[in-house]
């Protein structure tokens, strides 16, 4: 298939033959068409216009029939909001009746999905519709996991990150546009060129909403333009255009070129980073980045500065009678909750770096320590006493978890906790400002914020040790921003070196065994030697050193809950669960916070009662039931809309029959199919694995458990998962979750 | 003197960051600075995560207190 994409698709004439057939589903489709000789995919679904130049305008979302799904992102109005409730005998108000839930028809089209995506072939300037239908949309439901799906079918071998073949997958999900609260990510994948494996980075903003608004799920872009590039999607076309004026400007000032080019709807920029081939350059969308894993970089190797999405499609949600509603319970839910309508609208992520410090997790120090004695000066309590002008957040979303801060009188985004920690306690930086301007700086210029931090704390031990001569010191900041600007241009040794990330480094001046990162990607902000079910997550996650594509266990080590955080009891299988769940919340377009109402707010606001305290105890014992829970979905089949919303506005959304266990199963089904494709790119046990000063050196040489035992719980981990004793998911696991393999998988 | 510091929205909400008492226990403590602030009047303390030196008391308040111990109080959190 990846010889396939190469081949340009003509997109009106010979699409328009076969039209009228049945579709293929895309798993299907990947095999087939290359038996069909390179002859033209089929069309997605029957009634769909083969090509994006078939489409007829569609009707802004302000004619015809209104929906909820297509408010833009304003709070949905209650499900019956103008019909006054008669009053009930006895003077009491009578309540409303429920809306009667609507039942999908077989073969009736999914609602929410905009039911197209589209790919691009930069190489010859075509596109054309790609095929996927219903029944792929009901087992990959979107965003990462729908991506992981694509690029299974094209990544069969060993492919470069910048060789034109690597694809970009960009995807929504069902609930973006559906009105649903904190509901508005998309997903951009493709390989890495920091790991040499398949990333996937989330984004918040508005993107999703107005690429489905000009009718697509998804953007496959594939080969590489001739000169600089930017692609105006629309409803009815796809253009190349001329990107070499905006060759060279920073995201800020791309986003604002654009916008005076009359480009007002969804916009995903890179900046110098990306267009320099930075590693870990990331992909800007208005404040908000696709920050982790380098895709910036393969923007800037295929000559595309930036991708604009406009539209008026309305998204339809499928019964949106009782979507409506039950997005006014959810958005309840979440301003009910202590984390989702307290702490994170008042504090942002930075507010977790005090109890970082409490915690011994907080990164030091290029982690060689769990606490920094000044942590106060870049807390997030600060953060907000001090330099808060405002919140901001996404569109839907109710926690409002961004910080607006003031630099040089300009009002701009503030750091989040990874770069309060990254470029604060970790390099021994206690100046806030340094860090705020510094943020502002790495967006402009396109770095993911983590990467070059924790790439510039390494370059400081290195420096320290002797080991390469570079004048860098812990605590001596004065530099940051020009090393910012070295590194994003490459220039001098400096600049070129710490474009390549913290590896790469490793592997010219020494140093391994304190180089933090986890198959080349640069850890996040927690220090696992004191929460170790966070150190396997970074260990055998897919992306590398990711806190959330970890698992994220360090919420219940410490943060959130409190288990034993030093025992390997339970995490293997915690660590399996959590992945599987966040894997498929982001794949419906929702934000991983929705998923803090799944812990009861008496676990929160109450963690020394009695209860609190016995389920922080059980929860490490737990292992046996979420293994048997795994194995066995049909266990979970049921829907527990307080604590897990989600599948229960997706069925709404689009007519789904989903619930907790079938989520869990397409989060699995996910996270094997990313390790399926970093199978093909190489990958094995030997790269699940973490640098010795996090495995063999104690963090508090008095407690001998302060270290990440991370063999044991490997191996607790794989036999989780049903993998080979070498990392590998068998074939008997590959079949169970319906996937079809090649035959060297 | 013991020093106690607050954390969270704690800290946001009571506009109070550090303070210092002279207590005998940990709910000696935690009673005196509600007794001292208006902030805290209302506050059910107890609730709250409570480290004493590093370490979370788990809600045994009436651990013993010497001078120069340091307790933390923090608001619920999480989110990363």
């Amino acid at each position: 298939m990846a010889e396939e994409l190469k081949k340009p698709v003509k997109d009106t004439d010979e699409k328009a033959v076969c039209d009228s057939k049945p579709a293929k589903p895309a798993n299907e489709g990947a095999q087939a068409a290359a038996a069909n000789d390179g002859k033209p995919a089929k069309p997605a679904n029957e009634g769909v216009p083969t090509s994006a130049n078939d489409v007829k305008p569609a009707k802004p979302a302000n004619e015809g029939a209104p929906t909820a799904a297509a408010n833009d992102g304003k709070p949905a109005k209650p499900a019956n909001a103008g019909a006054s409730a008669a009053p009930a005998e006895g003077g009491k108000p009578a309540k409303p009746p429920k809306p009667v839930k609507k039942k999908r028809k077989p073969g009736e089209k999914l609602g929410a999905y905009a039911g197209r995506i589209l790919r691009i072939n930069l190489s010859d300037k075509t596109f054309s519709d790609y095929p996927f239908d219903d029944r792929d949309r009901e087992k990959y439901l979107g965003g990462k996991i729908l991506a992981a799906k694509i690029l299974y079918d094209h990544i069969l071998k060993k492919t470069d990150a910048f060789d034109p073949e690597n694809i970009i997958v960009i995807s929504s999900g069902p609930l973006n546009g559906a009105g649903s609260p904190s509901s508005s990510r998309f997903n951009i994948s493709g390989i890495s060129p920091l790991t040499g494996l398949v990333t996937s980075s989330n984004c918040g903003g508005n993107f999703a909403l107005h690429m489905k608004r000009a009718g697509f799920d998804a953007v496959i872009i594939v080969g590489k333009a001739e000169k600089p590039t930017f692609l105006k999607i629309t409803e009815t076309n796809v253009e190349f255009l001329s990107a070499e004026e905006l060759w060279g400007l920073t995201t800020g000032e791309t986003q604002e070129k654009l916008d005076k080019l009359g480009l007002k709807g969804g916009k995903i920029v890179i900046g110098p980073a990306g267009e320099n081939l930075v590693r870990y350059a990331c992909i800007i969308s208005g404040e908000r980045a696709a920050g982790r894993g380098g895709l910036g970089a393969v923007f800037g190797s295929k000559n595309l500065k930036a991708v604009t999405a406009t539209g008026a499609k309305p998204t339809e949600a499928f019964d949106k009678e009782n979507l409506t509603a039950f997005n006014k319970k959810w958005t309840a839910i979440l301003r009910g909750h202590p984390l989702t309508g307290m702490q994170l609208p008042k504090l942002g992520t930075a507010g977790l770096l005090s109890i970082m410090q409490i915690k011994h997790i907080l990164a030091t120090k290029n982690f060689s320590a769990g606490q920094y004695a000044d942590f106060d000066k870049i807390s997030g309590e600060t953060l907000a006493e001090t330099r808060l002008l405002k919140n901001k957040g996404c569109l839907t979303c109710p926690i409002q978890c961004g910080r607006v801060v003031e630099i040089n009188g300009k009002a701009v985004k503030g750091p989040e906790l990874e770069t309060l920690g990254l470029l604060g306690s970790n390099i021994l930086n206690n100046d806030l400002d340094k860090i705020c301007d510094c943020n502002y700086e790495l967006d402009e210029y396109g770095l993911d914020t983590i990467s070059f931090a924790g790439s510039l704390a390494f370059a400081m031990e290195l420096g320290e040790k002797g080991l390469w001569n570079n004048g860098l010191k812990f605590g001596k900041i004065d530099e940051v921003s020009e090393l910012i600007r070295k590194t994003a241009l490459r220039e001098g040794e400096i600049g070129e070196l710490l474009a390549e990330g913290s590896k790469r480094m490793s592997e010219k001046f020494g140093g391994k065994e304190y180089c933090i990162h986890s198959k080349g990607m640069e850890l996040s902000a927690y220090e696992p030697r004191n929460a170790v079910g966070q150190g396997l997550g970074y260990a055998v996650s897919n992306r590398g050193g990711c806190h959330l594509n970890a698992g994220y266990l360090v919420v219940l080590e410490g943060l959130g809950l409190s288990i034993n955080p030093t025992t390997p009891s339970g995490k293997a299988t915690l660590s399996m669960t959590f992945q599987n769940l966040m894997e498929s919340v982001s794949a419906a377009g929702s934000c991983l916070f929705t998923t803090y109402a799944f812990f009861p707010k008496f676990l929160i606001s109450k963690p020394n009662m009695l209860l609190s305290r016995l389920v922080n105890k059980a929860l490490p014992y737990l292992g046996f039931a979420l293994y048997l829970a795994g194995k066995f979905p049909t266990l979970l089949a049921v829907n527990l809309p307080p604590i897990f919303p989600h599948p229960v506005a997706i069925n709404y959304a689009t007519g789904l029959k989903l619930n907790f266990g079938k989520m869990i199963r397409i989060g699995e089904r996910g996270y094997n199919l990313e390790r399926l494709i970093n199978r093909r790119l190489g990958v094995s046990a030997k790269d699940d694995t973490l640098p010795k000063r996090l495995t063999d050196e104690l963090q508090d040489p008095k407690n001998p458990k302060s270290k990440v035992p991370l063999e044991k719980m490997k191996k607790r981990y794989y036999k989780s998962r049903g993998w080979t004793k070498d990392g590998l998911p068998t074939k008997r696991l590959i079949k169970r979750l319906g996937l079809e393999p090649l035959s060297t998988d | 003197m013991i020093k106690i510091n607050l954390y969270g929205v704690l800290r946001i909400d009571s506009k109070l960051s550090s303070l210092t008492v002279d207590a005998a226990s940990v709910k000696d403590a935690l009673l005196a600075i509600k007794a001292e602030n208006q902030a805290l009047k209302d506050i059910e303390l107890a609730n709250y995560s409570i480290f004493l030196n590093g370490k979370n008391i788990n809600g045994k308040l009436k651990k013993k207190l010497k001078d120069g111990d340091e307790i933390a109080i923090i608001s619920p959190i999480a989110g990363g």
